[in-house]
């Protein structure tokens, strides 16, 4: 999901830069093929898009419609597949109630963060502190969600369990880690809207007498509300799309209940549950039913994000904010006690908030550090195989993690290489060509796919491999290139966003010197724009690669097995070191093979970090340049 | 550990020297083999796999959980060459795919609690009741006075169906506060971690971690699930579509072979004779 929150950087902080150069009336041979790919790339992208929600939709629609034998039950509040009630209500309840307080716990956190970054420092630099929580928010968005997982089950589940009773797999434990998970999108949405209304106030506010945690909150939040609210908005939608938080954490009773103790079944957990269930029965089918559910919720939010970012954008720094009355009004209701108890109180979360969730990511590191020492060594890697002898290939690598990692390397690589051509293509054409209801359109398509839930893009290339079964392809089967394949998909939106971004970034100057020039439009694309956004578009690479070799959800329904040995083609099933930290979780015999689940998940922590490094090292040299 | 690479090295020099006999049937064989399904086969799968891409490296072995449903499913669809479950099939699912069943393996399924828990026993109708949901406090079976957590496994799971039907009785309900995990591990990781817990597991995965419940005075071992003393047993199958050939039927054959009978028996279970 940082494709969304990017995307609002965006919306709040640069205005899209005007085209007005105009279209060159002849098109060299060259220009009009590179016009033909481009197009091909929106096409590829769009119609794939299309094809999810349709394939998706399709199969659900028996079942929402009521036309198969006895779904009418899908619509119900009891599941019990023995006694034929099949009502997946209580999951859709959990998963919004789920989403909801975990939104509802990192919304504080997420304002303490933000007021730290401007009261907590004193001078004009920024303290060490500072800085070390910004680059640990930074830092928490590469996070992989099955690290988070593994370890809260072995941290966080007994510690509720003593401190709450019951089984420590409840709300309350799935509940704290998806607040950590959603919390830095909503820090970098929140800053980002916050950022530029802060910076406009900074002359006047305090000559008029304004204390800074008074300006924050009485004149900077306000002005910011459509930023905050999008914020919880994508909270919400980060939270209530995982998967793999709810099925190791939540306990997956299929109930209705509200307490903290209480065992909840969401209905991403649903879908990774129910696949076990005879193919065709009812209770199989409801797994349609849920991915559609679960689509149309992120949908529905994805849009609603989109329309508070439109607004926000809609309504400039320097225009006379509507909220003017506010603050007065609030300070008059509440009075001076009031008011002081508010800044207070803000003062006080500026400090909490970083120190609770700094304490959290320290505990988590700790313990997944302490807990890996027995296995880092050679053996981690390649079990009982001489490592010379299994780096070439000779023999086949066993109780090591060497063919996990390699699958996850093969898997990064074909999913990049499919959504490279699309992904970028889509963005030049949405920075360069777009009309302004294209741009809105295929933008908007972009925000629907970045904002769909990872299983339900594996529950769609499961449909895929279905459907090609059934007509064209007996022998289609689940493997690493529909696993690559469906990665692609997810992370399509961050490669057009990066790269629409980075082209609107580059200075206006540019592009009218190359029209001044003489350069035709392509030309001034393909050798003036392109080479200057290029670091961008790099650095959204490497984003794009830090997903794909996190998600776990997705090629748990298209390929992945526990044990395959290295990777054998594109069409045969695979391993993967994501999946393999969640089969270790499940399904650990000995004291060893869990301290090789923690030392895959600190290797697989390592990996992400490094990749956001390069990232953002990358992004900043491409700033400083611009 | 150790026992482990002594196991490797035995059958790495037997590879080396002069093959033997049951692995020979895998030499001029080539092609992969998709394997998945109940979650209780994999160990036996896993050792069996390791011995034979072992000696035949140009072999590719996959193997995969997911649940009996899940090896139903992919072996009818033909997604998988062996798809195994832990119950056996059932009338419709033979018919519409045409399945072949290979029962290879008896394992029973123990009630279990924590080491911790004092309770040792408890009769059918303690435990219909406590998983019926209507019993909730460990005090009324005679233990501490504790609440008790459920713990049962997916729909679909062969390990529920057995349960359901032979430990409790036909038709039975589990109450849908339990909570819900999805393999054997998962439930063993989760007992061993709660005192207050009950669920149930393969018999073979027993051991220091959680404790096996007397019922109705049967204990749940592998002897006793043997001679039939211990009644909550079900027999462990691999299913292929149609009759299996080449690579699917050199490795069954394997482990139906002296040395899969070995993988079988330290895996817990009780082989079975083809």
């Amino acid at each position: 999901m940082p494709a969304q929150h990017t995307e609002q950087v965006r919306g709040h902080t640069a205005a899209p830069a005007p085209c007005s150069l105009p279209k060159p009336r002849t098109l060299s041979a060259r220009t009009a093929r590179a016009g033909w790919l481009l197009r091909l790339a929106v096409f590829a992208a769009l119609s794939a898009i299309a094809l999810l929600f349709i394939m998706v939709v399709l199969f659900a629609l028996p079942l929402f419609t009521g036309t198969a034998e006895g779904s009418s039950g899908v619509f119900s509040w009891q599941w019990l597949p023995a006694s034929g009630q099949f009502g997946i209500l209580p999951m859709l309840c959990a998963t919004l109630l789920l989403a909801f307080s975990a939104m509802l716990l990192a919304m504080p956190l997420a304002f303490g963060i933000c007021a730290h970054f401007y009261l907590g420092q004193k001078g004009s630099q920024p303290s060490l502190f500072t800085r070390l929580l910004r680059a640990t928010v930074n830092g928490m968005t590469a996070i992989p969600t099955v690290v988070y997982g593994f370890t809260a089950l072995f941290l966080l589940t007994p510690l509720v369990r003593a401190g709450l009773g019951g089984t420590g797999l409840c709300w309350l434990s799935a509940m704290l880690v998806l607040a950590l998970l959603a919390l830095p999108t909503m820090v970098l949405v929140m800053e980002a809207s916050l950022r530029p209304r802060m910076h406009a106030l900074r002359p006047t506010a305090p000559a008029l007498g304004f204390s800074p945690v008074q300006i924050l909150l009485f004149l900077g939040l306000p002005a910011a509300r459509e930023g905050i609210l999008s914020a919880a908005v994508l909270g919400f939608g980060r939270a209530a799309g995982d998967t793999l938080l709810p099925l190791m954490l939540s306990g997956n009773a299929p109930q209705l209940a509200f307490d903290f103790s209480a065992s909840l079944r969401t209905l991403s957990a649903h879908m990774a549950l129910v696949t076990a269930n005879e193919a065709g029965s009812t209770a199989y089918n409801s797994l349609f039913a849920a991915g559609a559910l679960l689509l149309l919720v992120n949908a529905g939010i994805s849009l609603m994000a989109r329309a508070l970012s439109q607004r926000a954008s809609a309504n400039p720094l320097h225009a006379q904010p509507k909220s003017n009355a506010l603050p007065h009004d609030i300070l008059c209701c509440m009075g001076h006690w009031g008011s002081t108890c508010l800044c207070r109180l803000t003062c006080l979360l500026s400090w909490l908030a970083p120190l609770v969730v700094l304490g959290a990511l320290g505990a988590l590191l700790i313990f997944l550090c302490l807990n890996s020492v027995d296995a880092l060594n050679w053996g981690l890697l390649f079990g009982s195989t001489p490592p010379l002898q299994a780096l070439l290939g000779l023999r086949p690598v066993w109780d090591g993690i060497w063919p996990a990692c390699l699958g996850t390397g093969c898997l990064v690589l074909c999913s990049m290489a499919l959504a490279m051509l699309p992904g970028i293509g889509c963005g030049i054409y949405l920075a360069e060509y777009a009309t302004a209801g294209q741009r809105r359109w295929i933008g908007c398509a972009a925000e629907m796919l970045a904002g769909t839930p990872s299983i339900v893009m594996g529950l769609f290339g499961f449909l895929v491999i279905l459907f090609l079964r059934r007509t064209l392809l007996p022998e289609a089967n689940t493997c690493l290139l529909l696993a690559a394949a469906c990665l692609a998909l997810l992370v399509l939106p961050v490669l057009i966003i990066a790269t629409r971004e980075a082209l609107e970034a580059c200075p206006h100057s540019l592009r009218m010197a190359s029209a001044a020039l003489g350069f035709s439009r392509q030309q001034a694309l393909r050798h003036v724009l392109l080479p200057a956004a290029s670091r961008g578009i790099a650095s959204g690479m490497v984003l794009a690669i830090g997903r794909a070799a996190e998600d776990t959800a997705v090629i748990m329904l298209t390929g992945v097995v526990a044990n395959a040995g290295l990777p054998a083609g594109l069409l045969a099933k695979f391993e993967a070191l994501p999946f393999f930290i969640y089969y270790t979780a499940a399904e650990y015999q000995t004291d060893m093979e869990l301290a090789r689940g923690f030392g895959a998940a600190l290797l697989l922590l390592a990996v992400a970090l490094v990749l956001l490094l390069l990232a953002s090292f990358m992004r900043r040299r491409y700033s400083i340049r611009r | 550990m150790k026992l482990f690479s002594a196991f490797l090295l035995a059958f790495a020099l037997l590879a080396g020297s002069a093959q033997a006999a049951p692995l020979d049937t895998f030499a001029g064989l080539q092609g992969t083999l998709d394997i998945a399904g109940g979650t209780a086969h994999i160990p036996v799968m896993k050792s069996a796999a390791q011995a034979i891409m072992s000696a035949h490296p140009a072999l590719r072995i996959t193997i995969t959980g997911g649940g009996s449903g899940v090896g139903v499913q992919k072996v009818g669809e033909g997604l998988a060459h062996i798809g195994n479950t832990g119950r056996p099939l059932k009338e419709g699912e033979m018919s519409k795919y045409g399945l072949k069943s290979f029962p290879f393996a008896i394992d029973g399924v123990a009630i279990a609690v924590n080491p911790a828990n004092s309770v040792q026993a408890l009769s059918k109708a303690q435990l219909l009741a406590i998983f019926a949901g209507d019993i909730t406090n460990w005090k009324e079976v005679g233990g501490a006075n504790a609440p008790i957590n459920l713990y049962s496994r997916e729909d679909g799971s062969g390990t529920r169906e057995v349960f359901e039907e032979k430990a409790l009785t036909k038709g039975a309900k589990t109450s849908p506060k339990a909570n819900v995990v999805n393999s054997n591990g998962a439930m063993k990781t989760a007992i061993a971690q709660d005192v207050n817990a009950i669920g149930y597991v393969g018999i073979g995965h027993l051991d220091a971690k959680i404790k096996g419940i007397v019922l109705d005075g049967m204990t749940p071992s592998q002897q006793n699930a043997a001679d039939g003393s211990y009644t909550v047993t079900r027999k462990l199958y691999m299913n292929t579509k149609g009759e299996p050939t080449g690579l699917t039927k050199a490795f069954i054959e394997y482990i139906y072979s002296p040395e899969g009978t070995a993988f079988v028996k330290k895996a817990g279970y009780i082989p079975l004779a083809k």
